[in-house]
């Protein structure tokens, strides 16, 4: 039955385009729509995000159509704007992205890239209008088109690297820490021989896509990463692993086994790697355990978040940060069928006698399920900060909208990502029992 | 919106089946009758009121709006035949930009140069592309535009079919304030079955025919020379008809909401009328039978 | 009291607390009415005040055992290891040590006692540290301060040999 979504914290298809074409070094996004369409993103995501940006605010060139364009067709103001766009904004590939009435009308857009592409611009498109869905299908349909048509750009590719892997399902934005949780996830990676592709983020520009054909395998770390990756699949015959979410703390451990295993790594040197790593961790954990049961650390926790991020988080502090959930609320509006695994695999991972799971995205709801469960400690975004006030309790903001942290390069994944929590979190903690 | 000025009625109907000469027939008969017409023809093709004014000219709203920002009554309309106000919506190329948006921008310029107000007109025709593929080619009959629509068809399967759309459309409009069916206007009548074709379709449907008009070369010839029968042929029997019809419209203000046909049942009625004809060109005689 | 809170209990537990001497009796007290049992008891010191409950909690259990030191974590963790107590309740200095040996800890300085609404949050307590280990098994992956030789003699070992 249709609903009416308070505060929605997903925004549309065309948002998710631009999010992944402004975290690609090199890559310009050339809007098709009405005006309001980039207004709302910088809006509801750039302005929401300090330091998120890669390259700052990124410049959205928008053809800004008004009505004559929708009813005469709109193609010969983006050819306008594409032109000019190529003659101010430096890029190497410029990507024309489409909102919903230029949708509606049915330019044609494919036209006008391939026009673009013989008088030699690098000019590729992806259809995103937001009535195809959230966020998080843009964030497929940029990858879609970025895979489907850079190769027809024709650049040479330097000879294939050894030990590519690729990483998929992390949105950038969407995800508050996805430059720093890729670059750690990279880190591990490189750390048991290989060398990832994070293709999003600091020195990831269009080489990095031209060479994902290369990857011996592709990681999935959360739902919105299994298209793309079943996409390479057919198209390059690339095996692809998913694991279960985004692995925070020991976690990590199952995800470089498995990478090793799959490609028949050098089993010794993963098992050192993992062995340092973990080290390192307990031993920051030894070192906080005075304060952790001094302050009382051990608490029921609600957690609020995307999927993947739910499940790695919630994995961390109930596995090894001995903390209880009480409320987890999943709010990237998984598919059906990812949904079910996600309960089984829940229950599974984290226990607790009161452990309630949620799916939902609406923010009037998720405030009363957070309230009514009454746990002693919120982590969720700046959404939810108001019920942390009112419940009395110590709050950390880890999923979007982040809106009064500076994120530049934290991470909340891997082990790095666990320790940078372990600090973030137990500082809210602190500095709530000082209050 | 002010006080509406005049009645104004939409006339839908598949493409080609007559229906802009059936207007235009119409509105010349009203004009001729004494009184102020505008005629909107809302079809991207923008050959509505050619007949009207004598194959001039006339540029479209949309064309207008397109080339400058500030519009005038004088630059979109032309004086028809009878004092006929001729207005075309126009509309993009073919294949290109949306239709349906442009007739949604062109009534809507219509109202904010007040024409209405200004002109004072005792009808408002609106001639609209019938198949309603959009919501906007339904903005004639939302509320607010036209009291009532009339549906042209022919015998054709395809055209009835059109006019079947249309009723699903006034069926979803008419209870929110939208404009009520007219009634059915039989055109291009030559085969023996038509009439009782058409009959039959308006009775399954709850409405009624107001008019037949006949196949005529009288219409064709008078086309040629870029006028309605009204004023090429003046004493035509044709010519009467379209009075007629007229009239009907004038002095009749009945409307009912139509219940469309459902695809089955319009599949059903229309094999039934299939193997009617068929048995009529056959010679099969029944008893009792109606045709 | 019991029916705020629910079907908590600390039946079949067995609790050491490491308290200031004041504190300790009264928490002891209180385990006791919830069903634990108290097996031992870090102290900081004992004066006059406390000798009548000393003698009284003697009596009612002699295999109790009392230890009385202030900064004496080594000695509190030899006993601890060799007590192996369900759950530590107290307010040291080096909760982390003991969390180390796989025991649930709480401690009490962010747990305010005082009062009806003391004793709901203190079961709140008790509830998520029985229910949640992990922590003190991620610490236990990293090693105590001391040599395993000391943790095996007698907490009195160090001392004996002084006299001699």
């Amino acid at each position: 039955m249709a609903h009416h979504i308070d505060g929605s914290r997903n925004s549309c298809a065309l948002h998710g385009a631009l999010q992944v074409i402004g975290a690609i070094e090199g890559a310009i996004p050339v809007l098709h729509s009405t005006a309001g369409c980039g207004a709302q993103h910088f809006l509801g995501v750039n302005r929401l995000d300090a330091g998120g940006e890669t390259f700052g605010a990124p410049p959205v060139s928008s053809s800004n159509i008004s009505e004559k364009h929708v009813v005469f067709g709109g193609g010969s103001r983006l050819r306008e704007q594409l032109k000019n766009t190529i003659k101010v904004v430096e890029g190497e590939l410029y990507v024309m992205v489409t909102g919903c009435s230029t949708e509606m009308v049915g330019d044609d857009i494919p036209a006008m890239a391939k026009e673009g592409r013989e008088q030699d611009f690098p000019v590729i498109y992806a259809n995103t209008p937001g009535f195809r869905g959230d966020v998080h299908q843009g964030y497929q349909l940029a990858i879609k088109a970025l895979i489907e048509q850079l190769p027809a750009l024709g650049k040479a590719v330097e000879a294939p690297s050894k030990g590519v892997v690729n990483i998929w399902g992390i949105v950038p934005h969407q995800d508050p820490f996805w430059s720093g949780n890729l670059e750690e996830l990279g880190r591990l990676l490189k750390g048991i021989g290989l060398e990832p592709n994070l293709l999003f983020g600091y020195g990831q520009g269009v080489p990095s896509w031209q060479k994902l054909p290369d990857a011996h395998l592709n990681i999935v770390v959360s739902v919105w990463g299994d298209g793309t990756a079943k996409l390479l699949e057919e198209r390059y015959g690339t095996p692809l692993l998913a694991v279960e979410g985004l692995p925070v703390g020991a976690a990590a451990a199952r995800l470089l086994r498995a990478v090793s295993d799959r490609l028949a790594l050098d089993q010794q040197r993963t098992e050192l790697f993992i062995q340092s790593e973990e080290k390192r961790l307990h031993t920051s954990l030894g070192a906080l355990a005075d304060t952790y049961y001094r302050a009382g650390f051990q608490r029921e926790f609600a957690l609020i978040g995307e999927s993947a991020q739910v499940v790695g988080v919630s994995e961390f502090l109930t596995g090894t940060l001995g903390l209880v959930p009480r409320t987890l609320v999943i709010t990237d509006n998984p598919p059906e069928y990812a949904r079910e695994a996600l309960s089984t695999l829940l229950k599974g991972l984290v226990h607790g006698d009161r452990t309630e799971l949620y799916f939902s995205e609406d923010h009037a709801e998720i405030t009363d399920l957070v309230f009514l469960g009454a746990a002693e400690l919120v982590l969720g975004s700046a959404l939810e900060k108001s019920v942390a006030l009112e419940l009395g309790v110590p709050f950390l903001q880890i999923s979007f909208p982040v809106a009064d942290r500076v994120v530049l390069n934290r991470c909340y994944a891997g082990y790095r990502g666990a320790a940078t929590l372990l600090e973030d979190l137990g500082s809210e903690i602190l500095a709530h029992s000082y209050r | 919106m002010s006080e509406k000025q005049g009645k104004h009625i939409a006339i839908y109907g598949k493409g080609g089946i007559g229906k802009s000469t059936t207007t235009s027939n119409i509105s010349a008969a009203l004009a001729e009758a004494g009184y102020r017409v505008i005629q909107v023809g809302c079809d991207p093709k923008s050959d509505s009121t050619t007949i009207l004014r004598g194959g001039n000219d006339l540029p479209t709203v949309l064309d207008t709006l397109r080339e400058q920002s500030k519009v005038k009554i004088e630059d979109i309309s032309a004086i028809g035949f009878g004092g006929v106000l001729c207005i075309e919506a126009g509309g993009p190329v073919p294949g290109v930009g949306c239709a349906g948006r442009g007739i949604n921008a062109a009534v809507e310029l219509l109202q904010e140069l007040k024409l209405f107000e200004e002109y004072k007109p005792d009808f408002v025709l609106y001639d609209v592309l019938g198949d309603v593929v959009c919501g906007g080619f339904a903005v004639p009959i939302r509320d607010g535009i036209a009291d009532r629509a009339f549906v042209v068809t022919s015998s054709d399967f395809m055209a009835i079919f059109a006019a079947n759309n249309l009723f699903k459309a006034i069926n979803k409009y008419a209870p929110s304030g939208g404009a009520r069916l007219g009634g059915v206007i039989a055109n291009s009548i030559q085969a023996p079955y038509a009439k009782s074709l058409i009959d039959d379709f308006a009775t399954k449907t709850g409405t009624s025919v107001v008019g037949y008009v006949p196949r005529s070369f009288t219409v064709a010839q008078s086309e040629l020379y870029g006028k309605t029968v009204i004023e090429a042929v003046p004493a035509s029997e044709q010519a009467q008809v379209y009075r007629d019809l007229a009239r009907f419209i004038d002095e009749n203000e009945d409307s009912v909401i139509p219940k469309p046909l459902n695809a089955p049942e319009l599949k059903k009625w229309a094999r039934l009328w299939g193997d009617r004809i068929f048995e009529v060109e056959a010679g099969v005689v029944h008893d009792m039978e109606s045709i | 009291m019991k029916r705020t809170l629910g079907n908590f209990s600390l039946d079949g537990l067995r609790v050491y607390l490491g308290l200031s001497s004041a504190t300790a009796f009264g928490v002891r007290d209180l385990v006791r009415e919830l069903g634990g049992e108290v097996v031992g008891i870090t102290v900081n010191r004992l004066d006059e005040l406390h000798k009548g409950r000393l003698e009284e909690l003697a009596r009612q259990s002699a295999e109790m055992q009392i230890h009385v030191g202030d900064g004496q974590p080594f000695e509190e963790i030899n006993i601890i290891k060799r007590l192996s107590p369900d759950l530590y309740l107290g307010d040291a200095a080096h909760l982390g040590q003991i969390g180390r040996l796989g025991i649930p800890v709480i401690s009490l300085e962010e747990t305010p006692l005082l009062g009806y609404n003391g004793v709901i949050r203190l079961a709140q307590r008790f509830s998520t540290a029985l229910q949640n280990r992990s922590f003190g098994a991620a610490l236990a992956l990293t090693p105590l301060p001391y040599h395993e030789a000391w943790l095996q003699r007698s907490p009195n070992w160090h001392i004996k040999k002084e006299v001699k």
